[in-house]
């Protein structure tokens, strides 16, 4: 072979020579397309698959565990005597702390020097204090029976011109040094800023003749409420509120309030609280004995406070509560005993009782050694914990998330505090404080707190909730996928129930009934349908259809449940005409089955009202808010359905083989009246049995309303589920007739050779190769109506409430993304829970369309072989 | 033996129920499609339609001027019908009695919002007085700058502030020869005065009037001119009154632009894409799993690509341009938000799957013969593909860049993440260097449909320019699906003869 190529080399018949080799520049141009196609060709598809990836790569941070990294620690000589609490400025640089003897001190974070000092009271030191609103109101109680309150603020100055010494001007950004009474700091702008801190003390306050003994105090919209008990049992409850005086421009301090002895209390002077906790409104009161014994009080319609229940907040008799906080908020109380034992308690309405008693939500006992040092955080429920060993455990009350644990070196751990930005934790012993630089970016989210019910404040049980925001500081969020994930579902629910027998059906009599010609026309009208903006069908739904059938529910109910049963005595009436005419007619079926439809549905409209006040006791609304009747004609609709298609099933098994065995005899035309009135007898017999179920399941006490049915609420699932019937029948349909149509017509002829009619053709030889096409048609359309957005953002009302009732709203997880994402903050917890959201749908689509995928491939490869 | 008897089991055989249920779900899912087009369509074009002007006294003694909206029924509650006068209440009772418990009533576009605090009244038919329904023969409908419409009939001409007017017909003739249809020409010190159906009378100045007709004197024709100058306004200008009135240019310009944007991006790479996969990559299980992932990403909820869109290419990548290129403008973002520009890049990956899906096809719709053809004539693979591959398959790509082109006009989901505002105040294309604004935020007729829908404040005055914003937007998508289906068709028919 070489030899003949080598010898037929650069001779040829004609004597021209060819260019066997292409030019160069042909071989450079294929070079560099095949270069650029491969080059961008595999970009694209990487590009596309990113997406999934950059979604997960936004949510991790959530499921990251938190950070805690000492920073600091050192023994400080400056500090008289044990703090009793602390509090941090914004930026970490400062914090202030309160002492047995009533003076406040400053303290500069970076090296530990005293930068100021304050005293309240100069004769006396105090015998009970009190913090609210992480540390910015304080109150203390004196021997003497005066209460003091006082204002604490960290000021900050920005320093120009001749404020600034040559040492502040040569500083870098987020270098500080002390200046005065107070701390500069250079800003990344290159500012000079200077913190102090002001203490702002008020007139005192006589309560009482003996001393006071213990305190608590909250912030209200009005000013202060301030709670104090005295040495024999007495309370005293004074409302404080400030007054701009106009002439002076001077505030005046105006206090209001009752005093109660220990016997209108009905509590033991000898035995007194140790703790007293007030709520946030000031309404309520709790006195904690160190045994747990507890007395709530609450403010009557007077104002007064009136002892309303006792309980005990420690199971144990052998442990004593050793610390006793609240979380940001002032609803949850964290109790921590000398065992180690940590609860929150919240209040509870228990059903039937008028007022709420304290209840155990969250146990975060991680630990054996006795609580020294509780410190909530300002922005979340996040709660850090002092123990006598020294360790100091960081954790999330609401999520049950137990964030880090640390350990200080000197004894126990007598005051903690959690600075403002949630960035520094700091803690005090006997002798010497640490800080440690803490990232509790997500401490609320745990896959506990996606997916599992949780027991937040203000509600009575655990509950799945999604609530991203509020009007209020001290709100949670509570970022619950499941109420979305319930919406998407009852939307797809619906959408599917709705729109895959009429895709399927639709399919079935285009492939199989419809002349060729008809069919090429009739596919790209449904497939038009496909293409109609969702924003277009979402805004129609809502506000021409939903206001609609909002005032027409009874003949809505009505066609939807009689349009079959016209259908069914309309191809009753058809077999009647003679058999000759049928090759002739049978191209204008569909035409007798649109006049059908719409006189049944002019009758049944018509009916509606003449059933509702049959079925409903006149009015279905009233029926449905549960104001009317019992819940047999309930039953009966959600029943109906299901008995028409057993009834239905038994009479296809066992009713046609008598029929046909016995109208042998009998001519078309009598056949098909006896097959009429077969159909009217089941028919009775379908609503016979479903009214009896119904009312067998409604006497024995179940009534479907609250559950399946309810309320009608304007926007709801049935509007919904109509109107993606536009967005899901087109894409089921398209799917579907190219499957049926793809199963070869020796398959059809062979049938039809062999005697079959075309309806036995279609359902036993047609469908069965079919069916994995059919399948994969139904997975897309479900995937389609797991994603589609506009519809339900319009449509659906858009609360995310689980309820199962048709007639109600919902919100998915892709219209919460498109009212939610604008709004949220970059790297926010919300943000990336959205992605999370976003994430989960991604996944959901991708596991449908790649089920659907295979099936279809294992179809082609079926249906090949035919 | 049995003796068989043939009509009496096909009858049975036939399944007709059957048949006519499958028939019945065919027919009910074209009846959708055609009644929904059908109401879009109809109420679009019947919007800028001029009605008449009735004139309608109450018994309770007011008067009012306007165009009826609609007619509705409504079952009264008892304590309505229990608050009239006794007059009114036996009106009602009658009617009741007749119509089984329902009510009539009509809803009134009375305008003059300035005055009344009201764009819309509902009146009960009872309320009317049995001759109270007339048709001024001179009242005016004045379309403004702002406020909304004023009815009303004339009383004077006035300029600068004499009368020069106070014959209708003169007024009217005046009016017509200062105000040509543009009130930026009009002389500024030129009003109307219009007298109100409660007798308070308004100057309203030439400058501000967009529009003034007196529908009850037109005739066919002149009422299509009033018809066609709305259009001609929808179409070509801005909007006024919180979008509710005026037109949807930027919508519209932004809408276009933005498709051709992606356009541009999503064909050029969706169709070298779908090269690599065809003609190039090797084959073999690596490739079929990428299929089924393109395919996969085809079937990805839209709203998806909009938190991508948002995450990556406005915060991510917009952030980090800012940073580098717009530091002195921070802490307001130039790129780090959502723009023309990410909005086409979110739909173009959007899409990339239905084009490369598309083309792929296409592709694969090429005989190999015809390739081994070229090879064995000496063509190298590119040759072969640019001279015989790609004009075989342009149908089929066109067909995919169209049907990009409908999806990205037609979804609005992402476009409400990543740029689509209410109300943009330029446009991403103009006359100010550098003339391209890739980082504007834009109006888009879907988000229009969306806002004007649901976030306008006067709802009802905005639903007939939603119905004609959402029969633009559909004609704009219907077309050129249908384009997309001919372009199939004619592949399909193309290549029926031609297999080796």
């Amino acid at each position: 072979m070489a030899t003949t190529k080598d010898s037929n080399k650069g001779r040829s018949f004609t004597g021209q020579v060819f260019q066997r080799k292409p030019r160069r520049s042909v071989m450079w141009r294929d070079d560099f397309a095949r270069r650029v196609i491969t080059l961008s060709g595999i970009g694209s598809i990487v590009a596309v698959s990113l997406v999934g990836l950059f979604l997960v790569w936004v949510v991790l941070p959530l499921f990251t565990p938190t950070g805690l990294e000492e920073t600091d620690s050192r023994e400080s000589v400056s500090y008289a005597g044990p703090v009793l609490y602390q509090a941090a400025n914004n930026y970490g640089s400062l914090v202030w702390s309160l002492h047995q003897d009533g003076s406040v001190q400053v303290l500069d974070l970076d090296q530990g020097l005293l930068v100021d000092s304050h005293s309240v009271r100069s004769d006396m030191q105090p015998t009970a204090w009190a913090v609210a609103d992480q540390g910015r109101r304080l109150a203390f109680g004196y021997g003497d029976g005066v209460m003091i309150t006082a204002t604490t603020e960290f000021v900050v100055d920005y320093l120009d011109g001749d404020d600034l010494s040559a040492e502040m001007v040569n500083l870098e950004p987020g270098q500080r040094l002390v200046h005065g009474r107070g701390l500069v700091e250079k800003t990344n702008e290159g500012q000079a800023r200077l913190t102090t801190l002001q203490l702002q003390v008020d007139k005192p306050i006589k309560l009482s003749e003996t001393p006071v003994a213990d305190l608590a105090v909250t912030v209200t919209t009005n000013g202060l409420v301030v709670v104090a008990l005295d040495s024999l049992g007495g309370l005293h409850d004074r409302r404080l509120t400030w007054k701009k005086n106009l002439l002076t421009g001077k505030l005046r301090i105006k206090s209001r309030g009752s005093d109660h002895t220990a016997t209108e209390l009905g509590t033991n002077p000898a035995h007194l609280p140790s703790y007293l906790a007030l709520n946030d409104a000031g309404d309520m009161l709790l006195m904690v004995n160190e045994d747990g014994q507890t007395t709530m009080l609450r403010r009557d319609h007077e104002g007064l406070f009136k002892p309303v229940h006792h309980q005990d907040l420690l199971a144990d008799e052998k442990r004593s509560i050793t610390s006793l906080g609240f979380l940001a908020g002032q609803v949850s109380v964290v109790i921590g005993d000398d065992h180690g034992g940590l609860m929150v308690w919240l209040p509870v309405r228990k059903q039937g009782a008028g007022s709420p008693v304290m209840a155990p939500v969250h146990n975060l006992t991680h630990h054996q050694s006795s609580v020294t040092a509780l410190a909530a955080s300002g922005r979340s429920r996040t709660v850090a914990v002092g123990y006598a060993d020294g360790t100091i455990d960081l954790m999330h009350v609401t999520s049950n998330r137990f964030i880090a644990e640390t350990t200080m070196q000197e004894g126990p751990v007598t005051s903690l505090c959690i600075a403002p930005r949630e960035d520094l934790l700091l803690a005090s012993s006997s002798n010497g404080f640490a800080t440690w630089k803490l990232d509790a970016a997500h401490p609320d989210i745990s896959f506990e707190s996606l997916l599992r019910p949780i027991w937040y404040e203000g509600y009575d049980e655990p509950a799945y909730v999604w609530q991203s925001s509020s009007a209020s500081d001290t709100f949670e969020h509570k970022l619950s996928l499941v109420p979305l994930v319930f919406g998407t579902l009852k939307a797809t629910f619906y959408s599917m129930l709705f729109g895959l027998p009429l895709a399927l059906l639709a399919a079935l009599y285009t492939s199989e009934f419809l002349h060729k010609k008809t069919r090429s026309k009739v596919k790209p009208v449904i497939e038009i349908m496909a293409s109609l903006p969702s924003v277009v069908l979402g805004f129609l739904a809502a506000l021409v259809v939903a206001p609609l059938i909002e005032r027409v529910v009874s003949q809505t109910l009505a066609v939807l449940f009689l349009a079959p049963f016209f259908i069914l005595v309309g191809s009753h009436l058809w077999q009647l005409m003679p058999r000759i005419w049928a090759p002739r007619l049978d191209p204008f079926r569909p035409v007798a089955v649109l006049v059908v439809l719409l006189v049944g549905g002019m009758i049944a409209w018509q009916l509606g009202p003449i059933l509702e006040k049959l079925v409903f006791q006149g009015d279905v609304r009233a029926w449905l808010d549960g104001r009317l009747g019992t819940g047999t004609p309930g039953w009966f609709l959600l029943l109906l359905p299901g008995c028409s298609l057993l009834v239905g099933w038994l009479n296809i098994n066992y009713g046609e083989g008598v029929l046909r065995s016995r109208g042998l005899a009998w001519n078309s035309f009598h056949l098909g009246l006896l097959d009429l009135a077969r159909l009217l007898v089941i028919s009775t017999l379908t609503v016979g049995l479903s009214w009896f179920l119904a009312w067998m399941l409604s006497s024995s006490g179940w009534d479907p309303r609250g559950g399946l049915l309810g309320t009608y609420v304007q926007r709801n699932a049935l509007i919904v589920g109509f109107a993606m019937g536009f967005a899901v029948i087109p894409i089921i349909y398209s799917i579907a007739e190219d499957a049926l149509s793809a199963v070869p017509d020796h398959l059809r002829a062979a049938s039809l050779g062999a005697g079959a009619t075309l309806w036995q053709t279609a359902i036993k030889v047609v469908v069965p190769p079919a069916v994995s096409g059919i399948f994969s048609a139904g997975m897309i359309g479900l995937g389609r109506a797991v994603g589609e957005t506009m519809i339900v953002l319009m449509a659906a009302g858009n609360t995310p409430i689980m309820d199962m009732n048709v007639f109600n709203g919902f919100r998915t997880l892709s219209a919460n993304l498109a009212v939610e994402l604008p709004e949220a903050v970059q790297h926010s917890t919300h943000y990336r829970t959205l992605f999370l959201a976003a994430l989960t749908l991604f996944v959901m689509t991708f596991i449908l369309n790649t089920v659907a995928e295979l099936v279809r491939l294992h179809f082609r490869r079926k249906s090949s072989r035919l | 033996m049995r003796k068989p008897s043939r009509a009496a089991s096909s009858l049975l055989a036939r399944g007709e129920p059957l048949v006519w249920l499958s028939s019945a779900g065919l027919v009910i899912a074209l009846l959708m499609v055609v009644s929904l087009v059908g109401l879009v369509f109809y109420n679009g074009m019947t919007t800028f339609w001029p009605a008449h002007l009735v004139r309608i006294e109450t018994t309770g003694g007011d008067v009012l001027v306007g165009e009826v909206t609609r007619h509705d029924v409504f079952k009264p509650e008892s304590s309505m019908v229990a608050a009239l006068n006794n007059q009114e209440r036996f009106a009602a009772q009658m009617e009741m009695e007749k119509e089984g418990g329902y009510l009539q009533r009509r809803l009134v576009r009375t305008g003059n919002f300035e005055l009344t605090n009201e764009h819309f009244r509902w009146i009960e038919d009872f309320r009317i007085k049995p001759d109270g329904q007339s048709v001024p023969r001179w009242g005016l409908v004045i379309e403004r700058l702002s406020w909304g419409r004023f009815y009303g009939e004339p009383v004077a001409y006035v300029v600068d502030q004499d009368v020069v007017a106070t014959e209708a017909e003169n007024i009217w003739q005046l009016y017509q020869d200062n105000h040509d249809g543009h009130h930026e020409s009009a002389p500024d010190d030129h009003y109307i005065r219009v007298a109100t159906s409660d007798g308070a009378e308004k100057d309203l100045a030439l400058t501000e009037i967009v529009r003034a007709y007196a529908p009850n004197q037109l005739n066919w024709w002149q009422k299509l001119r009033v018809y066609s100058s709305r259009w001609v306004e929808f179409l070509t200008a801005e909007p006024r009154e919180a979008n509710s009135e005026g037109g949807v240019w930027p919508a519209l310009f932004g809408t276009v632009v933005m498709t051709l944007a992606m356009t541009l991006m999503v064909v050029p790479f969706g169709v070298m894409a779908a090269l690599y996969l065809r003609e190039y990559a090797e084959g073999g299980l690596m490739i079929s799993l990428v299929r089924i992932a393109i395919n996969n990403l085809a079937g990805v909820p839209s709203i998806v690509f909009g938190v991508f869109g948002l995450g990556f290419f406005s915060y991510f990548v917009g952030g980090s341009i800012d940073a580098i290129f717009f530091a002195d403008q921070l802490p307001n973002p130039t790129f780090g938000t959502g723009g023309i520009m990410w909005a086409s890049l979110t739909l173009a990956l959007l899409t990339l799957p239905v084009v490369i899906v598309t083309t792929e096809e296409a592709l694969s719709a090429v005989p190999t013969s015809m390739r081994e053809g070229s090879f064995a004539c000496g063509a190298t693979k590119w040759q072969t593909i640019q001279r015989v591959v790609l004009p075989r398959a342009w149908p089929g790509i066109m067909t995919g860049a169209i049907l990009a082109m409908a999806r990205g006009a037609g979804e609005v989901a992402p476009l409400m993440l990543v740029g689509a505002v209410k109300l943009a105040p330029d446009l991403p294309l103009d006359f100010e260097f550098p003339f391209v604004h890739p980082e504007r935020s834009f109006m888009h007729l879907g988000f229009h449909i969306f806002d004007l829908g649901f976030q306008s404040q006067n709802s009802e005055a905005a639903k007939p320019m939603v119905f004609t914003t959402t029969m633009l937007l559909m004609s704009i998508v219907l077309f050129l699906n249908t384009a997309a289906i001919w372009f199939r068709m004619r592949l399909a028919k193309k290549f029926e003869g031609s297999k080796f």
